[in-house]
């Protein structure tokens, strides 16, 4: 029970079967891990769009509109945080998506008080990080399991692309590192380790990145060309994403009724 | 004649002052010429255009409106209903409710406009009006047509004269808007 964070062993068993599912839907089997999250989903219909929020309240969220769905991720978050939030959100649509919208706070792995939100940051663990691609990178390295080292996590971290805190916690969880050792190596700097190692640090740094589904900009100078929205509502929504829609060969829709 | 009052989005300011006939508005319509307060705020992006409407404003005769809840919240409706920005959509909402005309060059202003019952014109209408009351010559109302194109102004005509031909071939409209 332990290593189940609370929730019954059933439960979590239908959590992992739910996340292989998942995975295999996208196409992913369970022993590689899942590099460009935010491009996979949004291949697959899910609109992801990452944006700095400006605000600190909400980390994520998972809204729908019509009958498209949208995860939202705040791009002010260290990179590490967007993927387990992303997959969190991933979670709530597979198994959550008849409620209309979550707006989370997945802080790993407290968040939360609700089942729902448990039952997301599981299933963004299982999604992941999953057994067999741990031990997969285990066996590639030569490493053994019981004396898996920090800088092994890290550098297993980085292969998995998720947050160092994510990491340790799927560690324990796996149990392959102790409660003491997770407590005892979350004390320890990431980035510092990651230096040393002489590997990347972007999962440790927020990336601020504005990205919005590749329709973005044409669905809305269709929608200025059509007359459905006026100019600076084109101008407004266009500069959200680093566009001056004044730059833009534009056929404007306003004729000499609209003028005289 | 008429002393209808008339409420402008950002489109008549910039294309005015681009055109360098903003003054002639004050003796077309001074006193009764209002704008929302997010029009202001609007202009104030463009150094000629923020001089021209601070010192309008400071001599009265271009006048800023405030919004009451009720023309907020209408407002905010307009804008997701009719896919307008918010200085449009707060000029529509005073012009619906106090009964003014509205001054917009904005396909989906003019949409909403209409769906709304708003009586409107545009930047051109009240040209037609300066020329045909003499306040402009038509020479002139060709130059400052030219300026605004030059300036990036969106203006769909080249010539006065293709203001004039358009305007009366409906007499209604081109006595409406000499009275306006």
């Amino acid at each position: 029970m332990s290593n189940s964070g609370g929730l019954a062993v059933s439960k979590a068993i239908r959590i992992l079967q739910i996340a292989r599912s998942a995975r295999r839907e996208l196409g992913l089997s369970d022993d590689i891990p899942i590099h460009a999250i935010f491009r996979v989903l949004d291949r697959k219909g899910l609109r992801v769009i990452r944006y700095p929020f400006g605000f600190r309240k909400i980390s994520s969220l998972l809204a729908r509109y019509r009958d498209e769905y949208f995860i939202v991720v705040d791009s002010t978050r260290t990179l590490g945080h967007q993927v387990f939030s992303v997959a969190h959100e991933y979670g709530h649509y597979v198994e959550h998506r008849d409620r209309l919208t979550f707006v989370c706070e997945p802080t790993y792995p407290d968040a939360g008080a609700l089942d729902m939100e448990r039952w997301a940051n599981r299933f963004a663990a299982e999604f992941l990080v999953p057994r067999a691609a741990v031990e997969r990178w285990l066996m590639e390295q030569d490493l053994e399991a019981a004396s898996l080292t920090l800088p092994d996590a890290v550098r297993l971290q980085q292969a998995m692309g998720v947050s160092y805190e994510a990491m340790l916690n799927r560690l324990v969880e796996l149990e392959l590192i102790s409660s003491e050792q997770r407590v005892a190596w979350g004390q320890e700097s990431p980035v510092r380790v990651a230096r040393k190692l002489g590997v990347p640090v972007d999962l440790y740094q927020p990336d601020e990145v504005i990205q919005v589904p590749e329709e973005y900009q044409a669905l809305w100078v269709q929608a200025y060309e059509n007359g459905r929205v006026s100019f600076r509502r084109l101008q407004a929504a266009l500069a959200r994403i680093g566009v001056d829609a004044k730059h833009l060969d534009l056929s404007h829709p306003a004729g000499i009724d609209d003028v005289t | 004649m008429s002393r209808e009052s008339l409420i402008a989005d950002t489109s008549l300011l910039s294309y005015w002052v681009a055109g360098g006939i903003f003054h002639t508005l004050k003796e077309l319509v001074a006193g009764r010429l209002y704008v929302p307060p997010t029009v202001v705020r609007e202009s104030s992006r463009t150094l000629l255009v923020r001089q021209a409407v601070t010192e309008a404003l400071r001599d009265r005769w271009l006048l800023q409106t405030q919004l009451s809840p009720g023309e907020l919240a209408l407002a905010a409706s307009i804008s997701g209903r009719y896919g307008v920005h918010q200085g449009e959509a707060e000029a529509l909402a005073v012009a619906a409710t106090r009964g003014l005309v509205l001054i917009c060059d904005e396909k989906a202003g003019r949409v909403a406009a209409s769906a709304l019952a708003v009586k409107a014109t545009g930047s051109m209408g009240v040209l037609y009006k300066a020329v045909e009351l003499g306040m402009l010559t038509a020479l002139q109302a060709d130059t400052a047509i030219a300026q605004m194109r030059t300036a990036k102004q969106w203006v769909p005509v080249k010539r006065y004269d293709d203001v004039r031909s358009h305007v009366e071939a409906n007499p209604a409209r081109a006595e409406w808007l000499r009275n306006l």
